[in-house]
């Protein structure tokens, strides 16, 4: 195992049923998986087939209802804010904050000393290429923007993978482009694994590979499919 | 317009709380409203029956010379509303003698009254016998202590023919004096400065026998005492010019044959002044309330805008016009109207029978019922549909859920400096309304309609809005520019995530500064409500304690005879705290006849309060202190300074009658300083001095009234024990009694109704201003609370956000709150001091109210912030997706 090849978390028979009315609903059926820095997945699937749910558990959101989650080397999310990064479809950034505030909001969340999680999130704006948004408020940018804005949060850290869910499905092809883009490069800079729940085979498609889900379950292995190919 | 109807129907099932909330604004301010009007009314029924109660001889019609009294008399009795009519004769004569113990007493010129049988049974309250029999020839209290005479004595009356001797029946007190011998038909500046000193009532057939009409007197005039039906409008007004019109169709029914003296009218005339200070008082105290309900309901109807917007936006792609969007934005604001509205009047008619014991009395307060609904729908249409139909003109969809206000630009009333400018005028308005020769109710003579002046409204007025205004600036400025100020305050509570915080508070201040003006407006009004109130209340019992003297006084008329070491027998009284012993003689200064008082000052306030506002050119403490230092000090009235030009330290040489001696001596006094009130003194003209000074003096230590403190306990039973002591001879009276008698000020009326309604409001609208407006701006930041939450914020940290906003809210509220109802009492207490008597020495702030505020408002903000929290930390990636 290369250093790239790290394991950066790790599925076990891990499930999840969610109880609505009373009723159990498995949302998630016991699935195996690991994830490594190098990868660049894509988690495709319809609607309600589960890609969220994953997400969220690799995330340390949800709890499994059975099997384990782990973090090797870091331990659970919750310990170390910033470790796992989410992106997600819904407008996430702090309405009140400007682009900056809103990158360096998680480094001040792990302790990062005000200045230095300024100094962090400069760059990690400046590498996205996004440092003339740096004032915006999330009001004063398009939707690309403020995803892209997200990923910079979302690499400004010491994040070991980023989870993004649907991060493009709220927008027209050229700003999705553009946030995928975003996205693989700040996995690139920052050292992590990525992984993108998407409904667009033109995202799924610039992935390394690809797992689908079907009702909850894995619809077959991981396919590895190479940028390009 | 079917489904408009369909869609609210839909709206109160699945979100009962976006009709519900706005809803309970209005009803607050229904009830505020309903319930002050109802208290209203309720008080000016009340004045009413209190002041005609009071009325010793409703009309005096005097028979004018050469008219027929016989045909004055049947006039007066057929008169509508009348029930009695009595004639009452009158003459004035040379004076009278009496003879006793070696020596004879002559008084000056004294007036003789003839009472008709049966006078005392129909007009009780003229009369009060202190000693001897009820009829008979009976001695004014102070004619007897001039002429030293008893009941069984023999007096004297000197007329034009031969004197006529007549024996005493009994002594009394005329406590009617001035209003049984006004002038009648004379204009309030030309009545007479004081009642006759000697006056002796005898029967009808008595006067006529001493004094024959043929005898020639032509100061003999007759007078037909008239008792009228009480049945009168509730309204003092009406009841006034009813009454009024009455009196002057008797005039030209008699063809001016008789003049009516109207004491009724009077009376009624005073009541209804104090209706309209009343009134006054309703708007003062009323109406920041209903105000602050309309503020309350505008930042309730606000929370909801975002949706109402969305759903608008949703519509209109969706094919709706702007006038179907129009009728279902008032659809929903008649639902709100009604609600509310229903919600009001049952809270109304509940605090009907719990403060004023009377749920029928809502059907005198249509009129006010009337402006609560109104007051409902103007808030309904200024706070929901106003703003709704603005949106329908100016928004696009794409603008519609803004949450945060960019502009850095203060708006435009703060460029202008507008909070600035309303203190300022409200200072010069204030300065014109509370300066000298300014009344607030005006009644100008001659003119049978009275007004309030409403410019008095108008510097509280200003003083509240300015300073609402300038706690926004504050705020505003505050958040805008102390962000590292912010971050070190939230940094203890809120660890890393003070800077996040600061900057959200910062470009989200608006919000807050919103939830701050409305917890300072709101505290202020209840502040100043309160302190009012008991200001208001601590000078009515200063009255009643002003007019009793004590919690209980037992007074003896002159030449009783007691003993100081009767003080003793009083003490001994269960109950009983202190007992002060008052000596009360009869004094001539110049030619004036005037009461003084014998005093121990250093002892005297153990038994009664003396009040700064008693005294000039000094506290009440250096006075009797000045007055203990020295033994031949006296403290005159104002009236005697200016008439006899005297100057600290001047002699003045009172004469003064001594026991068992028929002369007055000559005693030299030193003028030390002025007394305008004093227990137990009349309020006019008197003297008070040494107790120790007036005995060597005089060589009679004889009390005239014994002052007893119970600090408030058993009073009733200390007055019953106090009479078992006295003796017939005493009269005691009661504070309790007393409080209900006092003249027809303001003061007099009950405010306990006003006072419960308002304070339970007040307290109400601070808690809910507090709670509800802090939940409220909390509840818009869910979205920030669930991003930080899933970005990895601990709980502390998330519990610390919204504890820093809620201590910023509670501690710029409060202080607003504490300094602008500070103002706003001080105010208030100057503005309204016409309705005090005597004028406060100083604002009396209830400290358990204030503290019960305090506690109701911090519960409630607390109350929001942990509710707050609880949402916050459940705020998970679901909440990203709520709209």
């Amino acid at each position: 195992m290369t250093g790239e090849d790290v394991v950066v978390v790790a599925t076990t028979g891990a499930s999840v049923t969610y109880h609505t009315g009373g009723v159990p609903r498995v949302a998630l059926h016991p699935i195996d998986l690991e994830l490594d820095r190098a990868d660049r997945v894509a988690v495709v699937g319809q609607s309600g087939s589960g890609k969220s749910t994953l997400l969220h558990l690799l995330a340390g959101l949800l709890a499994p209802s059975q099997g384990q989650v782990t973090w090797p080397g870091i331990g659970p999310p919750r310990n170390r804010p910033g470790s796992v990064a989410m992106v997600f479809q819904a407008p996430s950034l702090v309405p009140a904050l400007n682009a900056l505030e809103n990158v360096e909001l998680p480094l001040l969340i792990e302790g990062v000393p005000a200045p230095q999680a300024r100094a962090q999130a400069s760059s990690a704006m400046e590498t996205l290429g996004l440092t003339e948004l740096a004032d915006r408020i999330p009001e004063e940018m398009s939707g690309g923007q403020a995803q892209r804005v997200a990923v910079a949060r979302a690499i400004a850290g010491r994040a070991t993978a980023i989870l993004a869910d649907e991060p493009t499905g709220q927008l027209d092809h050229e700003s999705a482009e553009l946030v995928v883009t975003a996205l693989l490069a700040g996995a690139d800079h920052s050292g992590a694994a990525l992984m993108i729940a998407t409904h667009d085979p033109a995202v799924a498609a610039r992935m390394d590979r690809q797992i689908t889900l079907v009702d909850g379950r894995l619809a077959a292995p991981p396919t590895r499919i190479r940028a390009g190919s | 317009m079917l489904w408009t109807w369909t869609w609210t129907w839909a709206m109160a099932r699945r979100q009962p709380g976006r009709l519900l909330a706005p809803a309970a604004g209005v009803a607050i301010a229904v009830a505020l409203l309903a319930s002050l009007g109802l208290f209203l009314a309720s008080s000016k029924a009340s004045m009413t029956a209190r002041a005609t109660s009071g009325v010793a001889v409703d009309w005096q019609v005097q028979v004018q010379p050469n008219a027929d009294p016989v045909a004055v008399l049947g006039a007066v009795a057929n008169a509508p509303g009348t029930t009695t009519a009595l004639p009452v004769s009158f003459a004035v004569v040379p004076g009278f003698r009496a003879t006793g113990s070696g020596s004879t007493q002559t008084t000056g010129s004294g007036v003789v009254v003839g009472l008709p049988e049966g006078y005392r049974q129909e007009f009780p309250t003229v009369l009060r016998t202190l000693s001897g029999t009820d009829t008979g020839v009976l001695v004014a209290q102070q004619t007897a202590a001039n002429l030293h005479v008893a009941p069984g004595d023999s007096i004297t009356v000197l007329r034009t023919g031969a004197p006529v001797e007549l024996r005493v029946a009994g002594v009394v007190d005329l406590p009617t004096a001035d209003s049984l011998f006004q002038k009648v038909g004379a204009p309030p500046g030309a009545q007479p400065s004081a009642p006759p000193d000697n006056v002796i009532l005898v029967p009808q057939q008595v006067f006529h026998r001493v004094l024959p009409t043929a005898d020639g007197s032509a100061t003999d005039y007759v007078q037909v005492h008239a008792r009228r039906s009480h049945a009168l409008p509730a309204d003092p007004s009406a009841a006034y010019a009813g009454e009024s019109s009455s009196a002057r169709n008797l005039e030209l029914t008699t063809s001016g044959g008789g003049l009516v003296g109207d004491n009724l009218g009077a009376t009624l005339d005073a009541a209804r002044s104090d209706a309209l200070y009343a009134q006054t008082l309703f708007v003062f105290l009323g109406a920041p309330g209903a105000v602050l309900a309309g503020l309350l309901t505008a930042v309730i109807a606000g929370a909801a805008t975002g949706i109402r917007r969305r759903e608008q936006a949703v519509l209109r792609t969706r094919g709706a016009s702007r006038r179907q969007l129009t009728n279902m934005v008032g659809v929903e604001a008649v639902t709100v109207v009604l609600l509310g509205a229903g919600m009001g009047l049952t809270v109304v008619w509940v605090l009907g029978r719990w403060a004023l014991g009377s749920a029928a009395a809502l059907t005198d307060v249509t009129v006010w019922l009337g402006v609560a609904l109104a007051v409902a729908a103007l808030i309904t249409i200024l706070t929901v549909v106003l703003p709704a139909r603005r949106d329908l003109r100016t928004l696009s969809v794409a603008t519609s859920s803004r949450a945060v206000d960019r502009r850095v630009r203060p708006p435009t009333w703060a460029r202008y400096g507008v909070d600035l400018i309303l203190l300022a005028a409200s200072i010069v308005v204030f300065r014109m309304t509370s300066g000298a020769g300014y009344a607030l109710v005006l009644a100008p003579e001659g003119v049978p309609t009275i007004s309030v002046n409403y410019w008095a409204f108008l510097g509280p007025a200003l003083l509240w809005a300015g300073t609402g205004l300038l706690i926004w600036r504050l705020i505003d400025l505050g958040l805008r520019r102390g962000r590292r100020p912010v971050t070190a305050l939230a940094r203890p509570i809120t660890g890393p995530l003070a800077p996040t915080v600061a900057a959200v508070l910062s470009r989200q201040r608006r919000t807050v500064a919103h939830a701050v003006v409305l917890l300072a407006l709101a505290l202020s009004f209840a502040i100043s409500t309160a302190s009012f109130n008991a200001t208001y209340r601590q000078q009515a019992e200063v009255d009643a304690a002003l007019t009793n003297g004590a919690d209980v006084t037992v007074t003896f008329p002159p030449g009783s005879g007691v003993d100081p070491s009767q003080q003793s027998a009083y003490t001994a009284i269960d109950a009983v705290r202190a007992v002060e012993p008052i000596q009360h003689r009869y004094a001539y200064v110049g030619a004036d006849l005037q009461d003084i008082y014998g005093v121990n000052p250093s002892t005297v306030a153990r038994a009664t309060k003396l009040q700064d506002a008693y005294f000039s050119g000094g506290t009440a403490t250096s006075l009797m202190n000045a007055l203990a230092r020295q033994p031949d000090g006296v403290l005159v009235s104002d009236e005697t300074v200016r008439d006899f030009q005297l100057k600290l330290g001047d002699t003045l040489n009172l004469r003064l009658a001594t026991p068992g001696s028929p002369d007055l001596v000559t005693v030299p006094f030193t003028y030390i300083g002025v007394a305008r009130e004093f227990p137990s003194a009349p309020k006019d003209s008197f003297l008070v001095a040494n107790a120790s000074y007036l005995t060597a003096r005089t060589g009679s230590s004889d009390v005239g009234a014994f002052l007893i403190d119970t600090s408030g306990a058993n009073i009733p039973a200390v007055a019953a024990a106090a009479q078992g002591v006295a003796g017939p001879a005493g009269v005691v009276t009661d504070i309790t009694t007393t409080r209900g008698l006092v003249g027809s000020s303001l003061t007099s009326v009950d405010l306990s109704g006003l006072t419960r309604v308002e304070l339970t409001f007040a307290l109400l609208l601070a808690a809910a201003s507090g709670g509800l407006v802090l939940a409220l701006g909390l509840a818009e930041r869910r979205r920030t609370f669930a991003i930080v939450g899933l970005l990895g914020a601990r709980r502390a940290n998330l519990a610390g956000f919204v504890a820093t906003e809620a201590l910023i809210v509670l501690v710029g509220g409060a202080l607003g709150g504490i300094v602008g109802g500070w103002a706003l009492t001080s105010m208030l207490v100057s503005v309204l001091t016409g309705v005090f008597d005597p004028p406060p020495a100083s604002i009396d702030y209830p400290m358990p109210y204030l503290l019960a505020l305090a506690a109701a408002t911090t519960a409630a903000v607390a109350a929001a912030a942990v509710a707050s929290t609880r949402s916050a930390l459940r705020a998970d990636v679901s909440t990203l997706r709520t709209p």
